[in-house]
């Protein structure tokens, strides 16, 4: 029951927030309007919006998430370098290779974040999830895939820590 | 001064982003198979865009309009690849063969060039 209400007011919130941000009209009429609007939807979906369902968990999943902001920004910077070199250099450096790798993630949220993390991080797009935390990987050539194939992966490890379900990386 | 500092890094965020977005309508031609082409397209697409908004952040300033564009960054960074794997899901599910250099080295041996 707790959970039910903690995710209603978490979804009612964000969603006020956002319509206030996207409107910046702040007559009583528009604020009501914007309540109602934002109650209907807490009803309808807060459910599939919150995929934490208890208030600590999710501001601690929150704040370790924007502590890894940092780091995916520079993989990102990263990748997009490398992207860039193979694709302007002459001989075109490429060999693509699918891999296979075991992440220990167990939750659907950590295993779409890792998925989404290594599709933007360097060489590398996942192609398939299984249940069981197993990730298939295209790769565009033989280094960027030794990266994930390294036990402890880093990511994985990094991505864990966020949803709290291994230790943080050294 | 100032002005003139903003305008340089507006404009710097502006040609970055676009030379990305040109990296990946190059990489689309000249890469050999879908999924290396994805490659191309759904990195420098998502990183592009995202950065030629940046830009636009900052030209604009402080204000809402601000705040919808850096909705809009935070959607693309999300949706970009999302849409990657959908793609990739159907070319797998398609059967697409992926390109290997030892099947390019076999197939020249072959003698088709």
């Amino acid at each position: 029951m707790t959970s039910k209400i903690f995710s209603f007011t978490a979804t009612f919130v964000v969603m006020y927030l956002f319509w206030l941000l996207n409107s910046g009209a702040f007559e009583t009429f528009y604020l009501s309007l914007g309540a109602v609007s934002a109650l209907f939807v807490s009803y309808a979906f807060h459910s599939h919006f919150m995929l934490i369902k208890e208030g600590r968990s999710a501001a601690v999943s929150f704040i370790r998430f924007i502590g890894y902001l940092p780091w995916i920004v520079w993989q990102i910077a990263l990748a997009n370098w490398d992207v860039v070199k193979r694709v302007l250099s002459p001989d075109m450096p490429i060999d693509p290779r699918i891999i296979s790798f075991q992440s220990g993630l167990k939750s659907d949220l950590s295993m779409t974040t890792l998925a989404n993390s290594i599709t933007l991080t360097p060489g590398t797009i996942t192609i398939d999830v299984d249940r069981d935390g197993t990730f298939y990987v295209h790769s565009i050539a033989q280094e960027p895939a030794e990266s994930l194939l390294t036990t402890p992966c880093e990511m994985a490890t990094r991505v864990g820590y966020i949803f709290r379900e291994s230790g943080k990386w050294k | 001064m100032i002005e003139i500092l903003k305008l340089v890094i507006v404009t710097a965020f502006l040609v970055v982003g676009a030379f990305l977005m040109l990296t990946a309508a190059i990489g689309l031609v000249r890469f050999p198979d879908v999924y290396s082409r994805m490659h191309a397209t759904g990195k420098c697409d998502t990183l592009g865009v995202s950065l030629m908004l940046t830009g636009l952040v900052i030209f604009q300033g402080p204000d809402l309009v601000s705040v919808k564009l850096l909705f809009i960054i935070f959607f693309v960074l999300f949706t970009g690849p999302v849409a990657v794997h959908a793609l990739f899901r159907a070319a797998v599910t398609r059967g697409y063969k992926v390109w290997t250099r030892e099947g390019w080295k076999l197939w020249k041996k072959e003698g088709h060039e």
